[in-house]
């Protein structure tokens, strides 16, 4: 008897590290799991943080420090390319991820099926490579990066100023904020009862229990 | 032959999270050779303040509390029930009375420590009862087992100045290791230890001891 399909959402911003982290270990989920029909949300985390009146975790230093060997300890036994980089202030802070999130939400309209492999892209130039991810250049050879053609760049990036994909970015980041989302990662699974938000890379457990499904630890075999 | 990890959970009963991560490890201490876990008790609101935190206070986060612990304790099954006033319970009520007699258990009875944990657990996040006046800690010293005349010394030994200053001390141990909140256990390993901060992170305790999970975890 086939296993009933689950929509799970997931909800990210590449500025977010446990976002990268959950969304390598949800797209091998994805693969493993026929209960579970992953549809990949870009969103933007600071709207979302400004919302709920959230801030992020990182502010207390202690935290700050356990965050940092978390990661580590994370990529490891995931097996996922993993580096701090060297000012991780300016990229959040300064640059922030707007135009990145926005190219996302181009690259949704325009090529879907390129959106996994873009939004990888970009995961790794600011979580591993340590390059920029905010300029029209950078997203531009994000998407040089993984294929898409000359012409369908020049398209994609020139529709990040659009106001059709600034509103779309908005509907997402508001449909996250609806299912209660106060950060990143969020995820939520369209079960046959209510949906379910989660939050957190952490609770991936919870979300292979809710899939009817056994914990399949880090699918190192499916990486990407 | 190898040595046992030993595995310290800093905890206070003040926080939900700490029940499941609680009794996840003590069914996991049963099971699991390899491991020793030492039971830390810690005043959550002094450590907070020791870090320079603050107590989940966002709205968003509380709404998305009540759930996450439903689906927890369907996990792990444990009959979580949330106290009608629970942001009363968790944010202003304060915990000093309870932490300090799991202080003075463990310093005069430290094999009833758990048990006494259990109970108080159970009393404020199964059965919204409270736990913090004398009357409501000799309830639960008698629900744990102990003996009229055992409870009524530990109740008097809470109001020790050891007491006090053990608690104190605990809680600055366990910022100086690198703890800002509870639930967290430290996985002392040959390499050097491991924090873990949440309920959630079991699996990732699991895969350093090289045990399988969930079901080291579940009863």
């Amino acid at each position: 008897m086939a296993k009933c399909k689950s929509v799970v959402e997931l909800f990210y911003d590449v500025v977010s590290p446990y976002s990268y982290i959950t969304f390598e270990a949800l797209i091998r989920y994805n693969k493993k799991f026929t209960s579970m029909d992953l549809k990949l949300k870009p969103f933007y985390l600071s709207a979302v943080m400004g919302a709920t009146n959230n801030s992020p975790p990182g502010l207390v230093p202690a935290r700050a420090q356990y965050m940092g060997k978390d990661l580590y300890r994370l990529s490891k036994y995931y097996d996922i390319p993993f580096k701090w980089p060297k000012d991780i202030g300016n990229v959040m802070f300064q640059k922030g991820t707007l135009s990145t999130q926005r190219l996302l939400t181009s690259i949704e309209k325009h090529c879907p099926e390129n959106l996994e492999a873009v939004s990888r892209e970009l995961f790794l130039r600011v979580w591993y490579k340590d390059e920029d991810v905010s300029t029209s250049n950078s997203l531009k050879e994000a998407c040089n990066t993984i294929g898409i053609s000359q012409d369908k760049i020049e398209t994609i990036v020139n529709d990040i100023t659009n106001s059709e994909i600034k509103q779309k970015l908005r509907d997402t980041t508001q449909k996250a904020l609806d299912f209660g989302a106060f950060g990143a990662p969020t995820y939520v699974g369209h079960f046959s009862n209510d949906p379910r938000m989660f939050f957190g890379s952490d609770r991936l457990f919870m979300l292979a229990h809710y899939l009817n499904e056994q914990y399949p630890g880090p699918l190192k075999e499916l990486k990407a | 032959m190898s040595k046992k990890v030993i595995v310290d959970l800093f905890y206070d009963v003040i926080s939900p999270y700490s029940w499941a991560t609680f009794e996840a490890l003590t069914r996991c201490n049963k099971k699991c050779d390899h491991m020793s876990l030492r039971l830390q008790p810690v005043l959550l609101g002094a450590l907070l303040k020791g870090v320079r935190s603050k107590p989940n206070g966002l709205k968003a986060k509380r709404i998305y509390m009540k759930t996450d612990l439903e689906s927890l304790g369907e996990y792990f099954n444990l009959p979580y029930n949330m106290p009608q006033a629970m942001d009363y319970v968790m944010f202003r009520k304060g915990s000093l009375s309870m932490q300090r007699l799991l202080i003075a258990v463990n310093k005069y009875s430290p094999k009833l420590l758990e048990e006494v944990s259990r109970e108080m657990f159970l009393r404020i996040w199964s059965k919204d009862q409270d736990a913090t006046s004398v009357e409501s800690l000799r309830v639960t010293l008698r629900n744990a087992g102990i003996s009229e005349r055992k409870s009524e010394f530990l109740l008097h030994a809470t109001k020790e100045e050891d007491i006090k200053r053990i608690l104190k001390n605990n809680t600055k141990l366990a910022i100086g290791q690198g703890v800002f909140g509870v639930p967290t256990y430290v996985a002392h390993f040959r390499t050097g230890p491991e924090l873990f901060f949440g309920s959630d992170q079991l699996f990732l305790l699991a895969y350093y001891l090289n045990i399988t999970f969930p079901d080291y975890f579940l009863s």
